[in-house]
């Protein structure tokens, strides 16, 4: 990476204690704990969706999901209802707390692969293909926008402003609750494969199929470029701050700094922790502080200490890759989901 | 501390031809003839397939260029999600099988197997399959980009329906194609009646299997020439400086890449005791060194297919090389 100073001090190493495993059926294409922190939803790629007891692993319930396999699980803010989607084209909303199904929406023909949750509960947004659907909680479809260019491959809703902001191949789309067409596009020729927003609604950002990272301001569309990444950019996560954006690709985690004029001409922190590719990364609050969680092939669970700096570190040793993690609301459990679908608990210390 | 890598990579096939050549009926006869193996079957258009304990998934093509606009960084942005997808499985699959829509650009397919590194890491491109319709494709050949980089990207051509062709026609059609495309075996066949070890795992791509370039394919012998798409064969005897090669081969995919479909090449070098085997397709390119040169003469052949090659260009140019 030209430019970028990696510190080659690798940091101390622990165990964090288990408090349980399970064996899931299949692969975990999401992993995701309810907002209360009680129970642990995962989308599996043989169909069912698992909702476990977090602090013990009992099934609390299990879904159907979707057949040729689930994609993603969405908690409501306000903790009432659980949406799923999955490769049979359909979204589910079922009741949080008993599983009972409430609703069920076509996605259309292509696999429904993102839903998520508008930060008030009122919406729920899900991606089928090159379509855009907005639901009401209760399941009525709000808008649908057809207008893509290509598969869509992420959903963000913006804070505090009713817009939800998707990407393909050729840029970022903005769809209103009302229009069937989107409201604003900040084109960008590249292959968008997992975008994010900053909790002050003020930048987006992409990981991208060539190796790099782009970053948006959200009011005017003006963009730049991170690259110098060995491998494609799957994850990537802003703090809640906003402060920071972690980024994965390769082995090193990158920490761009969005704090006052933006990353611009600043250097990023490389945090050297990981031997194998980092395949997830989630900003939380663990114990009351600030903590990044990556997983990767190695099957290493790293947490990363407030000021991020490398130095502090948890570690647990895992027997098969990483390929999820998930960090509880109230910020006591870390769950990681391996690539054969067993999925482990940690208590955060 | 867990691994990757290590497991077995699933080998891919690619299957082209223009609709009506026969390819959904090559797809039945392979999945008929493998029963009992898991094979996942991508497909860009509705055929009708039987299957057992197979899986089908319809894709829509899209080809993604990358942010640097260079042809050789185009890739397939549906067959990175599914297969992506089918590799998560735990049910693993034995083959996949992609069929490309009559009017595909085999090159992002491939791409595809050399851009992506997880794709890369997991399944092994085996080979690209082509089906022409021996009595129509004189229709398309002419006019047709699409049908030529079909013939020029294959590993395998299936010259099907040669039962409404006299022999003359088919003389006249392999030898054009293999004016045009020198790597491939040519198979006459009737309804893609084949042998599937000719078919699948041939290892196409395969660097570590000694890369087998028929010497009857670098003599030149009075194929018909089509005027935009040839096969370019140079057979050098000598050994070839290091230095000069790389700066030849760097320089003639930085200018030619578009142009060039796919190379592949054995070379001796100056002072290494194996060869040095390669591929490419466009500008992306793939070496190794392979086995000991032994009690075979040493020496250099080099195959290149594309569109206005000039042998006696490519022939000097390598020639510059010799140590």
């Amino acid at each position: 990476m030209s430019g970028w100073r990696p510190k080659r001090k690798l940091p101390k190493q622990s165990e964090l204690p288990q408090q349980w495993s399970t064996a899931l059926p299949d692969y975990v294409n999401a992993l995701r704990f309810s907002p209360a922190g009680t129970l642990l939803a995962a989308a599996t790629l043989a169909g069912p969706v698992v909702v476990l007891d977090a602090a013990q692993g009992d099934i609390r319930y299990q879904l159907d999901g979707h057949a040729g396999g689930s994609f993603a699980v969405a908690w409501s803010p306000d903790g009432k209802l659980l949406a799923t989607s999955g490769q049979d084209g359909m979204v589910h909303l079922v009741d949080a707390t008993t599983g009972s199904l409430v609703a069920q929406m076509e996605g259309g023909d292509a696999w429904v692969e993102h839903v998520t949750w508008s930060p008030d509960s009122q919406y729920l947004a899900a991606a089928a293909g090159k379509v855009a659907q907005i639901f009401s909680a209760q399941g009525k479809i709000l808008t649908e926008v057809k207008s893509h260019a290509s598969t869509i491959s992420s959903l963000v809703w913006l804070p505090q402003a009713e817009l939800l902001v998707t990407s393909c191949y050729g840029g970022l789309q903005f769809l209103s609750l009302e229009d069937a067409q989107p409201v604003k596009r900040y084109g960008w020729k590249g292959s968008i494969l997992s975008l994010v927003v900053t909790p002050d609604g003020k930048y987006l950002a992409s990981g991208n199929q060539d190796n790099s990272v782009h970053v948006w301001r959200a009011h005017n569309g003006e963009d730049f470029q991170m690259g110098g990444y060995p491998t494609k950019v799957t994850t990537l996560a802003f703090s809640a701050n906003s402060h920071t954006l972690a980024t994965g690709g390769g082995k090193e985690i990158a920490l761009w700094d969005f704090s006052g004029k933006g990353p611009a001409g600043k250097k990023p922190t490389i945090l050297n922790g990981h031997t194998g590719l980092i395949t997830d990364l989630v900003f939380a609050r663990m114990s009351g502080q600030q903590r990044l969680l990556s997983v990767g092939r190695d099957g290493l669970l790293c947490t990363w200490a407030p000021n991020l700096s490398p130095r502090t570190i948890s570690l647990t040793n895992g027997d098969a890759p990483l390929e999820r993690v998930a960090a509880d609301p109230q910020g006591r459990l870390i769950a990681v989901a391996d690539k054969v679908g067993r999925v482990s608990v940690f208590v955060h210390q | 501390m867990a691994t990757e890598g290590t497991e077995k990579k699933v080998p891919v096939t690619v299957l082209t031809g223009f609709l009506g050549a026969g390819k959904t009926t090559l797809l039945n006869r392979i999945l008929t003839e493998n029963h009992g193996k898991r094979i996942a079957v991508i497909e860009n258009e509705f055929g009708e397939i039987g299957i057992d304990n197979d899986l089908v998934v319809n894709a829509d093509e899209e080809i993604f260029e990358m942010n640097n606009g260079c042809i050789c960084c185009t890739v397939r942005g549906d067959l990175i999600r599914i297969l992506g997808n089918l590799m998560r499985r735990k049910d693993k699959f034995d083959y996949i099988l992609i069929e490309t829509t009559g009017l595909a650009d085999p090159a992002p397919v491939v791409q595809t197997f050399f851009v992506d590194d997880e794709i890369g890491a997991q399944l092994a491109l085996d080979g690209l399959v082509t089906v022409v319709d021996a009595h129509h494709i004189h229709l398309h050949l002419d006019e047709s980009d699409e049908c030529k980089e079909q013939i020029a990207f294959a590993d395998v051509i299936l010259l099907n329906k040669t039962d409404l062709c006299t022999s003359e026609e088919l003389e006249r059609l392999e030898s054009r194609i293999k004016s045009m495309n020198r790597f491939a075996k040519v198979h006459r066949t009737q309804n893609c009646a084949l042998d599937m070890e000719r078919l699948l795992n041939i290892g196409a791509f395969d660097l570590s299997k000694a890369l087998e370039i028929d010497p009857q394919f670098l003599t030149d012998t009075a194929h018909e020439h089509d005027a935009t798409v040839t096969s370019v064969s140079i057979d050098l005897p000598g050994d070839l400086d290091d230095k000069r090669l790389n700066k030849w081969i760097g320089e003639l995919l930085r200018e030619r890449g578009t142009d060039i479909f796919r190379m592949k090449g054995i070379l001796s070098l100056k002072g290494e005791e194996r060869q040095l085997v390669f591929q490419g397709v466009h500008m992306l390119f793939d070496n190794a060194i392979g086995r000991p040169w032994g009690q075979t003469p040493r020496g250099n052949k080099l195959v290149f297919i594309g569109r206005k090659l000039d042998q006696e260009e490519f022939t000097k140019g390598l020639r510059a090389c010799l140590a």
